[in-house]
């Protein structure tokens, strides 16, 4: 009975903490996408965040300060980004590529050069503190996955609700809507296009930065190259698997967060589970549930096309 | 205040040999400014680009090295090129390249055959599995009309997640105990170049694949047939093509060849399947097909250039201890350079500042 509140409790851990990325790094995801840009550079943009929020956590010993660094500087390299995208108008896949690679480089060389090696143990840094509320706190597997994470999990919820609500509920998420639907038309009625899609880049590269900043602060307490595996990925799988609605992303983010977690656990207590089916279980969901969709409306229409004013149709 | 705008406006393409400098202007600006970043190391950018040449290029190692390397970009290249010519933005070379891997290394460990056949059957295998990897991608586009940039991309993690899982449980070397296949057959292994260290004879095989892509691209009715789907479908169309089909053809090429890609790397470089097979060769192939236009002696340079700059930072790093992972951000930047100079060919691009 022991162990099988053990793993339970692992896994209940395990899956809060993977779907706290996978929810912050998909609803930011869903405004670059709702707006118009397909940005494949968010599998990178977590490696940078992850290296950025590391150093930052390992130089200051404030995880906050380094949460914070990590979503503000990678949104600059989102704005550098949206400067191709955006304003230039260059084909998205490509150049948001790109910007994968350079962010999974970018986070390897900042990591290196700022911080010694130590003979081949990876530094690790205190990271967040975890909640401790008496009472709940103690209840067996829900206790410490729900009300015993670290504090940043909650500082997560808190901005992914409030993203959700600024898409679905305000006149900003309305114009992001309408920027990504229809440019032209949204353009007539005076909203500025490439201002509001910069807005959404920006958002869309700085949550995958603090998502990176959760996986080495918080997640586990250090950094290691390519740490995001594939999470980003998963992110923009999400996207589509959530249709493009943020509430719907997190509560799907949970369900991907879960699978996961079930693999790392396989991967820990069964040793002849072959844990890397489960974990490709989300892309292949996300491929199947597009099926249907693929037709429907729902995908932005202008997603992947520059807007230009003068060809705009 | 005032601010930067930038204005982009559609006009006559440029003459190709401006393009060019062009293209070679904004790869050195992209150098430059890359290179800012060997200067915490205490190396300048000129003498880092000296010896990244001197690493990759100046030695009879470092030139088979490089040459190596440039064996499966080149093929992963042309493959993702021949997609993006008929506007199929296959991402999923990486995925496609492993499974191309996986199904040469199984005809190469458990079939006995004579030494050519074998290396020919392994091949063949490379190339199914390649073709097999995309299908569903081109399926899915043709049938539902589900954008391929997502399913290539995911589906790069799928198969890279099942040939994990196979490797590490199913399928262990019982030599080493490593996840990694038993080794193939001597006879299914490519035949080395001799005097050239590891260089291969996938290699000329490539060469001799960008010949027969430059004659379909130049010279054949096929080739002038896809660039006009790339550039115009619904002309294409009207002109009574079969616009599907070809795509569909060109679509599963390209997987066959990053399949071959795969298949290659096992039969003459690791002659076993590996998790960590390739360091990216499928994304190098967007890169350099990108870069190279999709026009085959464009990707025969890219993939050169970007073999160099690749060999280049690895013996930079062995020398220096400057980080490879700035060959990434290079690599990266090469990306947006290859997509701004694309667009600059059609249209002028002006900055002005307005109040």
């Amino acid at each position: 009975m022991g162990f099988v509140i053990g793993v339970l409790t692992a896994f209940a851990i395990l899956m809060i903490r993977d779907s706290i990325s996978l929810m912050l790094a998909a609803v930011g995801e869903a405004y670059a996408e709702r707006s118009g840009i397909l940005n494949l550079g968010i599998e990178g943009m977590i490696m940078l965040g992850a290296s950025i929020g590391f150093v930052v956590t390992y130089k200051t010993g404030n995880p906050y300060l380094g949460f914070i660094s990590a979503g503000l500087l990678t949104g600059l390299l989102g704005i550098i980004m949206g400067i191709f995208v955006i304003s230039i108008g260059t084909q998205q896949h490509v150049t948001t590529l790109g910007f994968t690679i350079i962010g999974s480089g970018l986070s390897v060389y900042i990591y290196r050069l700022s911080i010694e090696s130590l003979g081949g143990v990876p530094p690790t840094v205190e990271g967040f503190p975890r909640i401790y509320i008496p009472y709940l706190t103690d209840i067996p597997v829900i206790g410490p996955s729900i009300f015993g994470q670290p504090v940043a999990a909650y500082v997560v919820v808190l901005i992914v609700l409030f993203l959700h609500w600024i898409m679905e509920y305000t006149k900003l998420g309305l114009h992001i809507k309408a920027v990504g639907d229809n440019p032209k038309a949204a353009d007539t009625l005076g909203v500025n296009v490439f201002m509001i899609r910069y807005l959404a880049i920006f958002i869309a590269a700085s949550t995958a930065g603090m998502a990176g900043a959760w996986l080495s602060t918080a997640h586990s307490n250090m950094f290691l190259p390519n740490m995001s595996m594939g999470r980003g990925w998963i992110a923009i799988a999400l996207v589509s698997f959530g249709m493009w609605n943020p509430l719907k992303i997190i509560l799907g983010s949970l369900l991907f967060g879960g699978l996961d977690a079930l693999g790392s656990v396989a991967q820990t207590y069964g040793r002849n589970i072959p844990y890397q089916f489960l974990q490709s279980i989300p892309f292949i969901v996300t491929i199947l549930v597009l099926i249907p969709i693929a037709r429907r409306a729902k995908v932005p229409k202008a997603l992947l096309k520059p807007y230009r004013r003068e060809e705009a149709e | 205040m005032r601010l930067p705008e930038i204005i982009v406006e559609r006009r006559e393409p440029l003459p190709h040999y401006k393009l060019i400098i062009y293209y070679i202007v904004t790869i050195i600006i992209g150098f430059l400014l890359t290179s800012l970043a060997t200067i915490p190391y205490g190396l300048d950018p000129f003498t880092a680009l000296y010896l990244m040449l001197k690493g990759s290029l100046g030695s009879k190692y470092g030139f088979s090295e490089t040459i190596v390397r440039m064996s499966p970009i080149l093929l992963t290249g042309l493959g993702v090129a021949i997609a993006f010519l008929v506007r199929f933005w296959n991402i999923g070379a990486e995925g496609q390249l492993y499974v191309g891997a996986l199904l040469s290394a199984l005809i190469g460990v458990y079939i006995s055959l004579p030494k050519p056949l074998h290396i020919l059957v392994a091949s063949v295998a490379g190339l199914v599995g390649g073709a097999l990897a995309i299908y569903p991608s081109i399926y899915l586009k043709q049938r539902y009309g589900v954008d391929e940039v997502v399913t290539t991309l995911l589906s790069n993690w799928i198969y890279i997640l099942w040939i994990s899982a196979i490797l590490h449980f199913y399928w262990k070397n019982p030599l080493t105990h490593w996840p990694e296949s038993p080794y193939i057959h001597d006879s299914a292994e490519l035949p080395r170049i001799p005097g050239f260290g590891r260089m291969h004879l996938g290699f000329i095989i490539g060469i001799i694949l960008i010949g027969i892509y430059y004659i379909m691209y130049t010279r054949s009715k096929y080739g002038y047939e896809l660039k006009m789907i790339g550039l115009n479908p619904k002309a294409a169309y009207l002109q009574g093509m079969d616009v599907d089909k070809r795509i569909f053809i060109a679509a599963l090429l390209s997987g066959a060849l990053a399949g071959l890609a795969g298949a290659y790397e096992v039969m003459g470089v690791s002659h076993t399947i590996r998790e960590d097979l390739s360091p990216g060769y499928g994304y190098s192939g967007i890169l350099v097909a990108t870069l190279g236009m999709s026009h085959p002696i464009g990707v025969f340079l890219a993939a050169f250039f970007v073999s160099i700059i690749e060999i280049g930072m690895l013996s930079l790093q062995r020398t220096t201890g400057i980080p490879y992972p700035l060959a990434m951000v290079f690599e990266g930047s090469l990306f947006a350079v290859a997509a701004l100079t694309q667009l600059y060919s059609s249209y002028r691009i002006r900055i002005v500042w307005r109040d």
